[in-house]
């Protein structure tokens, strides 16, 4: 950890990074994504990040032109310092702005960019190199390939930790659900099932195979498959092209000379001070205790969502619902039912449909509503019925609760319904068709 | 055909393809989607055969009879008939039938100002088509609240005859686009639904299409759930209930009309545009997923959704509203239940996206 090793693969992965972020910018800007998901009259805030300003729509447009030059600037290596660390104010800064566009992989963008603000990535094949030969280094500390290593080994490790229940592998559920959609081939409950068990058995070997010399090819060439595989069959943007360049980071430190057909570099004798070795088994620690997290709450988190978040369970349920607000005035018994679109668009109404802590979020609003217009003594409930994996639909959140008595919080919620005990959606294995 | 007040147990089998006898799955989703494509086109022919008779002779009964047609169109709003950020859309909704959007003023200036002479085809969509003829042919009251100065200034025969004159005008634009989504639907819109897939240019998978048909599922829960009946009951945007102004049909009272032929498109997609919901329907597609409890679920929902709307006695809501409210509120509350259950279970089981998700990143 504290040796250094040859600067060429992370050159590569610098540049990789930087170019995906362009490109995910440009796709943005170029579907109309920016209006799509950013020009919304509610907005569902983090827990703890209330604080992030809305720049409004325009600003977000902005936003999106400065992150494909600067995803442009870090993959050239042009004035890295400045232009990684506005990457990942600007990328974190967009992501906080609602809950609801929540994507593990944006997620991971904004932890590989912050790492990266510590890493000196622009020492070889970038313009500042160029520019300034002085900076130039042939080595990096190998601390950086650990970390990096490490934070996307994380991803596969707790993916498959996520699909490490009976509605993944024994019942197949949800790519049952997604598969026989696609095709008459596939809706066999038999590939459904192989599909599952391939999925969590190459999520949960993927870091390990790629970790050995010895089984690093064949590994990255099911990573290959295995991610342009989902991309096809699934509309999962650029999560799988983010993967296949990221688990480059796995191959040793030279592997970009062997195609360019340069020689390594000598061994360097400089050594990384041992201090930095702390803060980078801290970060580890927290990578870990933050997934882990979800275990805390017991039950199903797929039901009662609870840790879902930055916890890497990526594509592991199907879960649909309808949600509708009854606001109750105490004195008069009037009742009224309020939808979610009245104040969502589309996107945001589908994520808040399954989610409870949005839900309670825009029972807060729709309640603060209620009383500016004068109504003071209103109870807030929601009436929501979710089916996950093809399981009868059944009430989510307790409809007895006024939310408007609920403090949002990080401990257990109460007023989540208990998952249901029903099996999922999924026909017997080698049944006959 | 529609059975009010009168629930019969689901046929335990269509007559169209459904199941093989070994339980495998008859019904594919391009059975689904050719049946569906024919659906609509039936239900377009008939409304244009309909709008054929009211363009030869504007009448209040061959007004009902058009728009009976209509509220049948109304839940199949894909292909043709579905708006133009869809594939083939035409964005002719508005233009047959503009409810809610409707105005009374704005079609007393035109009617005042004898607008409709050159062709009503470009005025604004609430003052034209079947809500403006509404208006014309069961508004017999001889008041106006707009261009109320030119309005008195007429004779009653006057009067009489630009409104006929304005009725005629609409219906003859209502035949242009009647005939121009029969035109559209009969062009080979039915074939492009039912071999949707890779090859396809109009429906690159089957999926795709099916998203499409998910349109009437957002009808029934924002427009006639939502507008039709939680609006004027009060249940929303209502300062004190009812808010009979907020109904729909307001000057023929033919709103549970259109409610009854609403339900009826709702099961043909569901379960089957055949004579007795029987052919192919969106329930074999259930059943050929292994969900046949849900479809059966539904089957009870939609029974149920038909015998409260049985139960409404009054044939105009205005009434039902003022001496049985909790009637109309029984047939809401048995909509919700099928859009809960839409919303919920069915999509997911059938994975369809409703019109309201984007093509986007995912994960």
């Amino acid at each position: 950890m504290t040796e250094r090793r040859d600067a060429a693969a992370l050159a590569v992965f610098r540049m990789a990074f930087g170019a995906l972020v362009a490109i995910s910018a440009l796709r943005f800007l170029a579907y109309g994504w920016v209006d799509t998901l950013f020009a919304v009259p509610f907005r569902f805030q983090y827990f703890g990040f209330e604080w992030v300003p809305s720049p409004g729509v325009e600003g977000v447009r902005a936003m999106f032109v400065a992150l494909v030059l600067l995803g442009v600037m870090v993959a050239l290596g042009a004035f890295y310092r400045l232009a990684i660390v506005a990457l990942f104010v600007t990328f974190s800064w967009v992501q906080l702005l609602d809950v609801s566009n929540y994507l593990n992989h944006y997620y991971l963008v904004s932890l590989l960019a912050l790492l990266m603000c510590f890493m000196p990535l622009h020492r070889l094949w970038s313009v500042d190199a160029w520019l300034r030969p002085a900076l130039r280094a042939e080595t990096l500390p190998a601390w950086c390939t650990w970390l990096l290593r490490f934070q996307v080994g994380t991803v596969y490790f707790f993916a498959a930790l996520a699909k490490f229940n009976s509605d993944w592998l024994i019942h197949g559920a949800p790519l049952h659900l997604w598969l026989s959609s696609r095709s008459e081939w596939l809706t066999s409950p038999e590939v459904a099932w192989f599909a599952s068990w391939g999925g969590f058995v190459f999520d949960l070997t993927a870091p390990f195979l790629l970790s050995f010399r010895r089984t690093r090819k064949f590994a990255y060439v099911a990573v290959l498959g295995f991610h342009l595989t989902t991309s096809l069959l699934f509309p999962i943007g650029m999560f799988p092209f983010i993967m296949m360049l990221s688990t480059l980071v796995f191959f040793d430190a030279s592997w970009p000379r062997r195609w360019l057909r340069t020689p390594a570099p000598a061994p360097a004798a400089e050594r990384t001070p041992r201090w930095v070795l702390v803060p980078v088994a801290l970060w580890c620690v927290v990578q870990l205790a933050v997934p882990l997290r979800t275990f805390l709450y017991g039950g199903d988190v797929s039901w009662h969502e609870q840790g879902m978040r930055f916890s890497w369970r990526v594509m592991t349920r199907e879960k649909n619902g309808s949600v509708t607000y009854v606001v109750r005035q105490r004195s008069t018994h009037r009742e009224w039912h309020v939808t979610p679109s009245q104040y969502l668009t589309p996107v945001q109404e589908r994520e808040l449909s399954v989610q409870p802590d949005l839900i309670l979020q825009l029972a807060r609003h729709i309640g603060a509503e209620f009383h500016a217009r004068g109504l003071k003594d209103i109870e807030v409930h929601a009436d929501t019925w979710v089916s996950l994996n093809g399981r009868p639909a059944v009430p989510l959140v307790d409809d007895s609760i006024d939310l408007l008595q609920v403090r949002d919080g990080l401990a257990p919620a109460r007023w989540i319904n208990p998952s249901p005990t029903t099996k999922p959606m999924a026909p017997a294995l080698f049944s006959r068709r | 055909m529609f059975a009010l007040g009168c629930p019969t147990p689901r046929p335990a089998q269509d007559a169209g393809p459904v199941l093989l006898e070994d339980g495998g799955l008859a019904a594919t989703r391009a059975d689904f989607l050719g049946a569906a494509g024919t659906c609509s086109l039936q239900a377009v022919t008939k409304f244009r055969a309909e709008v054929d008779a009211l363009n030869a002779a504007p009448t209040k009964d061959n007004w009902k009879r058009a728009m009976k047609a209509w509220q049948r169109v109304e839940l199949m709003q894909f292909g043709p008939t579905g708006s133009s950020s869809t594939p083939g859309g035409m964005d002719l909704r508005d233009q047959v039938y503009s409810w809610p959007l409707v105005s009374r003023c704005s079609i007393e200036d035109v009617l005042v100002s004898k607008r409709y002479e050159a062709g009503v085809g470009s005025l604004l969509v609430n003052r034209r088509g079947l809500a403006t003829l509404e208006y014309l042919l069961f508004h017999e009251s001889d008041d106006v609240i707009c261009s109320t100065a030119g309005w008195a200034a007429l004779s009653a025969t006057e009067r009489t005859a630009q409104k006929q004159a304005y009725a005629v005008a609409v219906s003859a634009d209502l035949k242009v686009h009647a005939d121009a989504l029969v035109t559209a639907w009969e062009g080979g819109f039915v074939e492009t639904l039912r071999t949707a897939g890779p090859g396809n240019p109009t429906y690159m998978s089957t999926g795709a299409a099916m998203n499409q048909l998910g349109a009437g599922i957002f009808y029934l829960d924002r427009v006639i759930k939502d507008l039709k009946l939680a609006a004027p009951i009060g249940l929303r945007d209502c300062a004190a209930p009812p808010c009979l102004e907020l109904l729909e049909s307001q000057y023929a009272g033919h709103n549970t009309a259109n409610l009854r032929e609403n339900l009826v498109a709702l099961r043909q997609l569901l379960e089957g545009c055949e004579p007795g919901y029987t052919g192919v329907g969106f329930d074999d597609l259930l059943i050929g997923a292994r969900a046949s409890a849900l479809a059966d679920r539904q089957h009870e929902l939609l029974l149920a959704a038909e015998a409260a709307l049985a139960a409404i006695e009054e044939p105009d809501l205005k009434e039902a509203l003022v001496t049985d409210p909790a009637s109309v509120r029984a047939f809401y509350d048995a909509l919700k239940a099928i859009t809960d259950l839409l919303k919920s279970e069915f999509v997911t089981v059938l994975d369809i996206d409703l019109p309201m998700g984007l093509e986007g990143d995912n994960d």
